[in-house]
């Protein structure tokens, strides 16, 4: 017997409802379950509730076992990122650059300029996601696991408001936004890499 | 999964073999193809197929391709390039460690060893 389609909505909005909120994991969850109940007879309602009952323990450790793979993509994409020389480059240009601004600017100001750029960089990643997620409900987990890193750094690097006063030596001041300036960017263009390859993947845009 | 801790380490090895003979396939297709070849001996539940396909897919051994089947999307597997050769890698494995744990569990009399 096939399911109808309000039969599988049901089940994929049973999951959302139980915190799968990583749409991939979800419609593999969904397709299985829609699978075995599809060899059944009899209400769909009973059997969903009776496979539920019998596969719980099985489908939560299947979620948290794909959420520990997702983040360690997120790491090894972020890390493939940061070994491109574009990453280094950027490094060493904004330590230059912060250096060169250093001549005309005071050096607090250079700083503060400094961290609006990386708290832009930001604010620039996190709210298209966020309006996906609270809009559509859609996100995929590898790609939300690079953008909790980067909210992760962002708290780190908030006591960087006074980091000039905490480093004393301009150039390892320098150097330090330019690490992780580029921290940021290689986790913005790592979120948006492997959220577009899951975007291709399941929407096919 | 039947007597978990002796088939757990073969899991991927099961997996990969399946795909080899079959192309293509998605979890719950695995999970019967298993059970209708060891006649309902092994199943592999949920919990253990979903993430040595997830990891395997991590470790660039599988491919995947999804498709709107009956109003659902459809997840299939199958093996790379890398996933082949290693495939063929570890089925000898395999069958070498069959071989030696044969030996051990029921050895056939060796005619030099007996006085």
């Amino acid at each position: 017997m096939k399911l109808t389609e309000e039969q599988i909505q049901f089940i994929d909005r049973a999951l959302a409802d139980a915190d799968f909120k990583y749409s991939d994991i979800r419609y593999e969850i969904t397709d299985h379950i829609a699978t075995a109940i599809e060899q059944q007879e009899g209400d769909f309602y009973v059997n969903f509730d009776s496979y539920i009952q019998a596969h719980r323990s099985e489908i939560f450790k299947t979620k948290r076992q794909f959420i520990k793979l997702a983040r360690r993509k997120a790491i090894t994409a972020l890390g493939n990122n940061l070994c491109k020389p574009w990453a280094i480059a950027l490094i060493v240009i904004i330590n230059a650059a912060g250096i060169y601004a250093h001549k005309f600017y005071e050096r607090a100001d250079v700083a503060d300029a400094l961290d609006q750029i990386f708290h832009a960089i930001f604010f620039i990643m996190l709210l298209p996601l966020a309006y996906r997620y609270l809009i559509y409900k859609q996100v995929y987990a590898a790609a939300v696991m690079a953008g909790s890193t980067l909210g992760m750094i962002f708290c780190i690097g908030l006591p960087g408001l006074r980091i000039h006063r905490l480093l004393r030596n301009s150039d390892l001041l320098f150097t330090y936004y330019g690490v992780i300036i580029t921290l940021a960017v290689a986790l913005l263009v790592t979120t948006y890499k492997l959220d577009r390859t899951y975007k291709l993947r399941y929407n096919g845009n | 999964m039947k007597n978990s801790q002796l088939y757990k380490g073969s899991l991927n090895t099961i997996i990969m073999k399946l795909l080899e003979e079959n192309g293509r396939m998605y979890g719950y297709e695995i999970t019967q193809k298993v059970k209708l070849i060891t006649k309902g001996e092994l199943n592999i539940t949920e919990g253990a197929l979903y993430p040595a396909l997830h990891k395997l897919e991590a470790d660039g051994l599988l491919d995947v391709e999804v498709e709107k089947v009956d109003n659902r999307m459809r997840k299939y597997y199958k093996l790379t390039e890398s996933g082949e050769k290693e495939t063929v890698n570890r089925l000898n494995e395999l069958e070498e460690f069959i071989k030696n744990m044969q030996s051990l569990v029921s050895p056939s009399p060796n005619p030099d060893l007996q006085f």
